[in-house]
């Protein structure tokens, strides 16, 4: 049978310092239940709303009706888990006001068969009707400079998802160009939140939402601070609180017992690790 | 005058205009400076996709000669990634990416794998938290303690357990770590800014040219 510590010092040290050495599979193991565990069953542990989501709900809350909206779905494959249940939440908000919503990406080729997926049936179950209300374009490639030529002409592309020529779509009947757009609903991954502050916020003024993984909220809040970015969901944590805040439930609220508690659980490995690594260092020093 | 040079002039000449166009047009409001930028941008989305297809030939360069000299544990590995790009490419090209094949493929395995790479990255943070997060010194003692009071800010939780605690932890973000990140961007910004120039004027080779 294999040891549960690492290495052959089982007999060696104190509790504190075979902690040091304990096998690695028994924290995966650990981990794997504090997050089964309360999304099975919530705990219901309390989430206060940041103002950063705040600020996005509000924002959108209060855009006029008949607003035309970019939903940028640029969250990827890889990345959904953590937001994209932001992003359905957000969408779910969205087609129940009376808006016309463009959606691509100019980043990621996962975005029309990611949108149709998970989105697209949350327009048809509001009643909205394709081309009318909302239109797939999906991926454009070209990323910064896709974005920039999009906000010069919107139509360029020519062709939305299912092939249909977008001069032909109603949408696009007073729709050309970034000026004729209220927002950008950005959900990312990656430097899209950047790209969409330079190409269609300083030069259009266009109010910038932004849905983004954990990892990047540093990054985003310098434009947060500076009012170019007027609302943000930051990862999963954010989910939950949009979703309380719009009141449709899902998977946002489920997985925030588990973040706290693995947050927890990460904060009291590096404590006994480190605990464990001053008590080593001590004894060694005595030796 | 030897054709390289004359060559050299050219894309010179080509890359000076082209930027300039592109430049002018943030600066100046002119529809047909505008519509010129327009087109160079759009030549460009069109030149990125292209580059998907460059990507491809290139990761069947690498990975056909690993299957042809069955290089020992990797070829079967190559050789099952060319067949599902292969076979991916088939279905998406000739069937659509609304056939039921290619939107098989998408949700049972290239979603749930992609999700599981993600995922996979909390085990490593908690290997690595727990083994390398040490405080050795003055320094990483101020990165372990900044970035414990972070993670108290970031879960839901941290809040109700103190309400200190987001207070603290916005103001590392929002002023200390904001202060750097800005110091950064901007650097990057005007170095960016004087490496493009340094193109358009051809004091520069640009980046794979």
């Amino acid at each position: 049978m294999r040891s549960l510590w690492e290495g052959d010092n089982m007999g060696e040290g104190s509790f504190l310092s075979k902690m040091l050495t304990i096998d690695r599979r028994i924290l995966y193991w650990i981990l794997v239940v504090l997050i089964v565990i309360p999304i099975i069953r919530p705990i219901g542990l309390p989430i206060p709303v940041s103002e950063t989501t705040r600020r996005l709900y509000d924002t959108l809350k209060n855009l006029p009706e008949g607003s035309v909206l970019v939903l940028d779905n640029s969250v990827g494959a890889i990345a959904w888990a953590e937001i994209g249940s932001a992003l359905e939440t957000v969408t779910k908000f969205i087609a129940s006001k009376n808006f016309r919503v463009i959606i691509w990406s100019t980043t990621s080729p996962e975005c029309g068969s990611l949108t149709e997926r998970y989105l697209l049936d949350i327009f048809k179950k509001a009643g909205k009707k394709y081309g009318e209300d909302y239109v797939l374009i999906g991926y454009v490639p070209g990323a910064v400079l896709a974005l920039a030529a999009l906000a010069r002409d919107m139509r360029y592309p020519r062709k939305d998802f299912y092939g249909n020529d977008l001069d032909t779509l109603k949408i696009f009947e007073k729709v050309r160009t970034a000026n004729d757009v209220a927002a950008v609903v950005l959900a990312e991954s990656g430097a899209e939140g950047y790209a969409y502050v330079t190409q269609w916020y300083a030069q259009y003024r266009v109010t910038i939402l932004d849905i983004c993984t954990g990892a990047l909220v540093s990054e985003r809040m310098i434009a947060y601070n500076a009012g170019q970015i007027k609302g943000m969901v930051a990862g999963a944590r954010g989910s939950a609180e949009i979703e309380l805040l719009t009141g449709y439930l899902g998977a946002g609220i489920s997985s925030a017992d588990a973040l706290s508690i693995t947050h927890l659980y990460l904060i009291i490995l590096v404590v006994i690790g480190n605990i464990a690594y001053l008590e080593e260092r001590k004894v060694r020093r005595g030796k | 005058m030897s054709s390289k040079i004359i060559s050299k002039k050219i894309t010179f000449l080509i890359m000076l205009i082209t930027g300039l166009i592109v430049l002018l047009d943030y600066f100046i409001e002119n529809p047909e400076l505008a519509a010129g930028s327009l087109f160079l941008m759009k030549l460009a989305a069109i030149l990125v996709a292209f580059s998907l297809g460059v990507a491809a030939v290139g990761i069947f360069r690498l990975h056909v000669p690993i299957v042809l000299k069955r290089v020992k544990g990797e070829w079967y590995f190559s050789a099952w990634m060319l067949f599902v790009i292969v076979l991916t490419t088939l279905i998406g090209v000739f069937g659509g990416v609304d056939h039921p094949a290619f939107q098989w493929i998408f949700s049972n395995i290239f979603l749930p794998l992609s999700s599981t790479m993600f995922a996979m990255l909390g085990f490593f943070i908690i290997s690595a938290a727990y083994r390398a997060f040490r405080a050795r010194g003055l320094d990483a003692t101020v990165l372990l303690l900044t970035g414990v009071l972070v993670m108290l800010m970031n879960m839901p939780l941290g809040g109700a357990i103190w309400s200190g605690f987001p207070i603290i932890g916005t103001w590392l973000r929002d002023i200390p770590a904001m202060a750097g990140y800005r110091g950064v961007t901007l650097a990057l910004t005007i170095g960016l800014v004087a490496y493009s120039i340094r193109v358009i004027i051809g004091y520069e080779k640009p980046m794979g040219g």
